[in-house]
């Protein structure tokens, strides 16, 4: 926890170093959506072809109300892998909405600084065939299906959004999982929860490579008397 | 980026680093001392001890005031059947099983809880629950009283 709070205040630093060169007056203050950005993450189908026992997509949306983001994500996720004794296997969706709060107001794109925070839950199946050594019965394997499980958390994002070239935007999400709460999994408790990540502890790091579509809604504002 | 820029991220970045934990303190045998009247250890003599449905005995010979009993792990439950001179008894001891993945390099595990039983041809009272979970550093799960 207290890396964590280290790592957090260090980004904080650093927004602020790049928030104390000036001050901009803000003329585009409007509530009004400009557009709907809608993307996916390129971390998924890297990880797979890298020969990760994950695979999976995640989509990744917002919306802009001035300078705070109504984010949406959704993503299915599948983990398979060997184990020293056996198999473990599980599949499912997951989904995660928040808001974030972009700290590059001088900037015309509307290119993004942000932290933000969310709550995701999870929807997922899993299984796992296990041999255990006994001094009576020999090496027993068996078969056990976890109930379908449940699992919420929440979530502190910090990242970058930057467009490329017209409707088209890049970024990376930082993400610190904290708060999982797993429900119906008596038989099997997952290793894995998708959008979460490993259960060894309440709390886990994560990242998105993203790449994003603009759809517009209305014209942008533009910043007029910016840099003065 | 600046210098101080750089280190942040460092620092940012280092903490998504965690390695796994691979601590084992999972068991399949439930440990069954023998007390008499007054809980102190009792000395018990059995010519076998056997598990229902496994051809050969676990224990033959048997003169001791403990004795070390594997369940079966792929059950929800396991009968012994304890043979003595003149006499032959039985015990069905239930338990629920949890499964539970270290990691891929550990494996996985089996935890056997909520330890009890639902068979005891001792007689009344004569079989007490101590722990209800098997674990390497549980050493007593159940007194037979004799």
């Amino acid at each position: 926890m207290l890396r964590f709070a280290f790592s957090w205040l260090m980004l904080a630093g650093l927004l602020s170093v790049y928030g104390q060169k000036e001050k901009p007056r803000d003329t585009t203050r409007s509530y009004a959506p400009t557009g709907i950005r809608v993307g996916f993450d390129l971390f998924p189908y890297l990880r797979e072809s890298l020969g990760s026992p994950y695979s999976g997509y995640e989509i990744n949306t917002d919306i802009d109300f001035y300078r705070y983001y109504l984010a949406v994500d959704y993503g299915q996720s599948t983990f398979r892998d060997s184990l020293d004794n056996g198999y473990y296997a599980n599949t499912g969706t997951y989904w995660r909405v928040g808001g974030d709060v972009n700290f590059l107001l001088k900037d015309p794109d509307r290119n993004m600084i942000f932290l933000g925070l969310r709550v995701g839950q999870s929807q997922f199946t899993n299984e796992a065939v296990i041999t255990s050594p006994s001094t009576a019965f020999g090496n027993v394997t068996q078969t056990i299906q976890g109930n379908e499980g449940r699992a919420s958390w929440r979530e502190l994002t910090g990242g970058l959004r930057v467009k490329v070239w017209k409707w088209l935007w890049m970024g990376y999400t930082f993400r610190y999982k904290f708060g999982l709460n797993l429900r119906g999994n008596e038989n099997l408790q997952p290793y894995d929860v998708p959008g979460f990540g490993r259960t060894a502890r309440n709390d886990a790091w994560g990242a998105n490579y993203q790449i994003f579509i603009k759809i517009p809604v209305r014209k942008q504002p533009v910043a007029t008397n910016l840099g003065k | 980026m600046n210098r101080l820029g750089w280190f942040s991220m460092a620092l940012l970045l280092g903490g998504c680093f965690n390695p796994g934990d691979c601590v084992k303190n999972n068991k399949s045998n439930i440990e069954l001392a023998f007390v008499n009247a007054s809980g102190a250890a009792q000395t018990v003599q059995f010519s076998s001890i056997a598990i229902s449905g496994l051809k050969q005995p676990i224990l033959t010979n048997v003169n001791a005031n403990a004795v070390s009993l594997p369940v079966n792990p792929a059950a929800a439950n396991t009968t012994f059947i304890f043979v003595r001179s003149n006499r032959k008894d039985s015990i069905t001891f239930t338990y629920r099983n949890q499964a539970l993945v270290l990691n891929p390099d550990c494996g996985a595990i089996i935890y056997h809880r909520d330890l009890d039983f639902s068979v005891n041809t001792f007689g009344a009272n004569t079989l007490q629950i101590t722990n209800r979970q098997l674990l390497t550093t549980v050493s007593r799960n159940a007194t037979l009283r004799f």
